[in-house]
């Protein structure tokens, strides 16, 4: 607009495009520590072919040092239920994130409303950017599974009475793990909101610029300890 | 000041509000602002703030991509934004808003501009917010389909406007000439004109009129007190519009003002709507006037050009009444509630009058600090206004008490002109008479409107009660009663009030049968009488006859020396008769018995007068 002239309509009537919650640099580094899976690398493991010959124990097969790999690509389920419509760019910019850490064919891009596994039909199913809904599917054993959700813990919006209950997300947790794929959920709310019990399910990851990628490898090593111990139930 | 919504969300989350605050400078708020505004002015929020504050109870209206707060909820964040301790600097958050809205339409851009230069510097910003508006104001005048795009913003715009914004000058004149190019009324700003608004700026700032059609010819009257625009047939001057909605046009003329012992002309001027009916009281009831119209026409209207009646009236002097007449003026309340509804007017001894409107659910009422009650007596079939809804309604003494001042009802020196007088106002439960001016004509018959001049200070219910039902006296007669009032609006010295007109009051004064002349006989004691013409007929002449009688007694008192015996028979015969003419008044509804017993009282009176004759002789 110059102090000439005065188009009222000339240009939009959106602002710029909000800054991405994780930088460009850290998205890689915070998602790569959640989703990552471990598998054999290259190296022996030393330590642990030593101790087991030490113990008097045969070397049934060369021990490797385990490395975390995206290998295994990812299946990403994506709430678009109202009440994420304030992260609606930010959705964009993370499965653009996603599709450059994993590279392509590795990423299987799901979306749902309120619970994948809700006890109602009607809210229950996943749904591809092609495709009719379906019922959700577990991928492959020992998949991740990238859960981006409010997980129920924003309040009810306008018309929106169907929202997702703790009890169905406990339940669709429940059959990841039976599945054996690594549950990891990303959220926008803070750990005080998290509900504990889901908390001890899934691999809650805050969605804020405060997060750091050294915080989300402790809670998915801790969440993958309580996995080992049976401590999901 | 607080509102529910800011304190519950307050409570929720206090970070939420901050947020708020920061976004209440915003048209509209999306997740490109609310993410610059919380990193950028609020780094100890989180993104769950943004949640928060989204699908919080200030938001008025959302959709997937944004939302828009409430306007009053917006005015009190603003404040706060500017007041509260703590808060970032607003010619930060200005910033912040313009990086994210640098896409956004210039409209948008520059509302948001405006708007936080008023927040920011308060009334120091009005030259700024001038020239921010300057661009929209020539594009207003470029006309074309700029001009109607910026027209619908400016009207979109203006209830989300700062009221310093729209305190502007230049603001007014967008606003008001984006009304006129819509053809609509202006928003916000109260839907009327601002008085003190120069047609000139107006007029520069549309586009030309000449598109909108021919002008349209309007009838002018310098009335006592002010200017009556009217139809233009008849009219002694009439001017030519552009058609406009709403049709403007400026009047100036000079008051005398003196200073000390100086003599000085103030010049006056003011913006108002021209339309058939409407009346504006002019300060200091000038004789001559200027009148402008958005095409630029100046006329000159004075009272000569009205002849010799304007002549008269300029010439006279406002006298108030005799203050002995605010004795037939009572302050009506409900029985046992000492908050008054409005005023009764006595115009019978044992008769008052007051608005319709005034008694609603009341059928009896009482006199304010006194035992009186007044019960309302409605008006009958046969004395209905031909079907209308009375605006009027009567009240009579439930305990018999007698008035002893009542006014007197008469006629409009001319029903087509209007009127001076003065109405009864009470002030701290005491009447006393204020300067009224009654236009000439209405397109209601019954009801004329007026302008009471310098109101006493109270609140509208407690003017309401002070004036409604007062009565509109001319010359110290009932000219009418006020029916309604709208307390003035500042800086306006005036209230405008709606009284009865000529010929209403006449149709009550036949109905209620009050003579013009007359002292204001009470008609109950006679009304009923009236069954059928017969009957009717029959009392007028026995009403005749003893009122021929008694001027015959009262003149062979003053002609001939009496003796004392005579004139006690006289007296006795006299107090007889009031006691029968009561006994009338309180049997209501037997004609028959009622002409009987006059026909009885004249039949003693003629033999009285014979015998006296007789005696004299």
């Amino acid at each position: 607009m110059t102090a000439d002239s005065f188009s009222p309509l000339a240009g939009g009537n959106v602002s710029l495009p909000p800054p991405p919650i994780f930088d460009r640099l850290r998205s890689r580094a915070i998602l790569g520590a959640a989703l990552a899976t471990f598998t054999a690398g290259s190296e022996v493991d030393l330590e642990r072919a030593t101790a087991a010959l030490a113990a008097g124990r045969r070397l049934q097969r060369i021990p490797y040092r385990p490395v975390p790999t995206l290998g295994r690509g990812a299946q990403v389920l994506v709430d678009r239920a109202r009440a994420l419509d304030p992260l609606r760019l930010d959705l964009v910019q993370l499965l653009a994130d996603l599709e450059l850490l994993f590279g392509p064919g590795r990423l299987e891009v799901l979306s749902f409303a309120h619970c994948p596994s809700a006890s109602d039909a009607r809210r229950r199913g996943v749904w591809a950017e092609s495709g009719g809904r379906r019922a959700w599917r577990a991928p492959a054993r020992g998949m991740p599974v990238l859960v981006v959700s409010d997980f129920a813990a924003s309040p009810a919006v306008d018309d929106d009475e169907d929202v997702a209950t703790p009890g169905e997300w406990l339940q669709f947790a429940r059959q990841v793990r039976a599945d054996f794929c690594h549950p990891v959920a990303l959220t926008p709310y803070p750990p005080s909101r998290w509900q504990p019990a889901l908390a001890r399910l899934l691999s809650f990851v805050h969605w804020s610029e405060r997060t750091t990628a050294r915080q989300v490898m402790r809670a998915v090593r801790e969440a993958r300890m309580r996995a080992a111990a049976g401590g999901y139930r | 000041m607080t509102d529910a919504r800011l304190s519950e969300l307050e409570q929720e989350s206090p970070l939420a509000v901050r947020l708020a605050e920061l976004a209440s400078l915003a048209v509209r708020v999306d997740a490109g602002l609310l993410r610059r505004l919380r990193r950028d002015l609020l780094p100890e929020a989180d993104v769950a703030v943004e949640l928060e504050l989204w699908f919080s109870t200030l938001v008025e209206a959302r959709s997937e991509n944004g939302f828009q707060m409430a306007p009053d909820v917006v005015a009190l964040l603003r404040r706060r934004l500017a007041s509260e301790p703590g808060r970032p600097p607003v010619s930060r958050v200005r910033a912040v808003l313009a990086e994210a809205h640098a896409q956004v339409s210039p409209a948008i851009r520059l509302e948001e501009k405006v708007n936080g230069l008023a927040v920011e510097l308060g009334t120091a910003a009005r030259p700024l917010i001038a020239d921010a508006l300057r661009p929209a104001l020539r594009a207003l005048t470029a006309g074309g389909p700029e001009a109607a795009q910026t027209a619908r913003w400016v009207f979109h715009a203006v209830p989300r406007l700062h009221p310093l914004v729209l305190a502007t000058p230049i603001a007014r004149t967008l606003v008001l000439a984006a009304s006129l190019l819509l053809r609509t009324r202006p928003r916000s700003i109260g839907g009327a004109l601002e008085p003190t608004q120069s047609i000139a700026e107006l007029g520069w700032a549309l586009p030309p009129l000449d598109l909108l059609g021919e002008p349209e010819s309007l009838g002018v009257e310098l009335v006592p007190g002010g200017l009556q625009f009217c139809a233009p047939d008849g009219a002694s001057g009439r001017i030519q519009l552009p058609p406009t909605e709403p049709r403007v046009v400026e009047i100036e003329w000079a008051l005398e003002v003196i200073v000390e012992t100086t003599r000085g002309w103030d010049r006056r001027r003011v913006l108002s709507e021209a339309a058939a009916g409407v009346l504006v009281a002019l300060a200091g009831d000038p004789d001559e006037v200027t009148i402008t119209t958005l095409s630029g026409d100046r006329y000159q209207l004075s009272r000569q050009t009205r002849g010799a009646d304007t002549a008269a009236t300029s010439a006279t002097r406002y006298v108030p009444p005799s203050p002995r007449l605010l004795a037939a003026c009572l302050q009506i309340e409900p029985l046992g509630m000492p908050t008054p509804l409005g005023v009764a007017v006595a115009v019978g001894p044992a008769l008052l009058l007051t608005p319709t409107a005034v008694l609603r659910e009341f059928p009896v009422v009482g006199v304010h600090d006194s035992a009186t009650q007044l019960a309302w007596r409605p008006w009958s079939a046969r004395e209905s206004d031909e079907g209308h809804e009375d605006e009027l309604a009567r009240l009579v003494p439930i305990h018999g008490e007698i008035f002893d001042v009542a006014l007197q009802a008469s006629e409009w020196a001319s029903e087509d002109d209007g009127l001076e007088g003065s109405v009864a106002g009470f002030v701290e439960d005491r009447p006393r008479w204020f300067h009224v001016v009654v236009q000439p004509r209405d397109e209601r018959w019954s009801v004329r409107r007026g302008v009471l001049w310098h109101p006493p200070q109270l609140s509208a219910r407690e003017l309401r009660a002070a004036f409604v039902g007062s009565p509109f006296v001319v010359d110290d007669r009932l000219a009418g009663v006020v029916l309604s009032l709208t307390p003035p609006s500042p800086p306006a010295e005036y209230a405008t009030i709606e009284v009865t007109s000529p010929g209403y009051l006449r149709s009550v004064r036949v109905r209620a049968g009050l003579s013009a002349s007359s002292s204001g006989l009470d008609r109950e004691s006679v009304d009923e009488v009236e069954g059928d013409q017969a009957a009717r007929q029959r009392k007028l002449e026995l009403v005749a006859r003893l009122i021929a009688l008694l001027a015959g007694i009262r003149n062979a008192r003053t002609r001939r020396a009496q003796t004392a015996s005579l004139g006690q028979r006289k007296m006795l015969l006299i107090a007889r008769l009031v006691r029968v003419l009561n006994g009338v008044a309180e049997e209501r509804g037997f004609q028959d018995r009622q002409v009987a017993v006059l026909k009885e009282i004249s039949d003693r009176l003629s033999a009285f007068d014979g015998s006296t004759q007789a005696r004299d002789a």
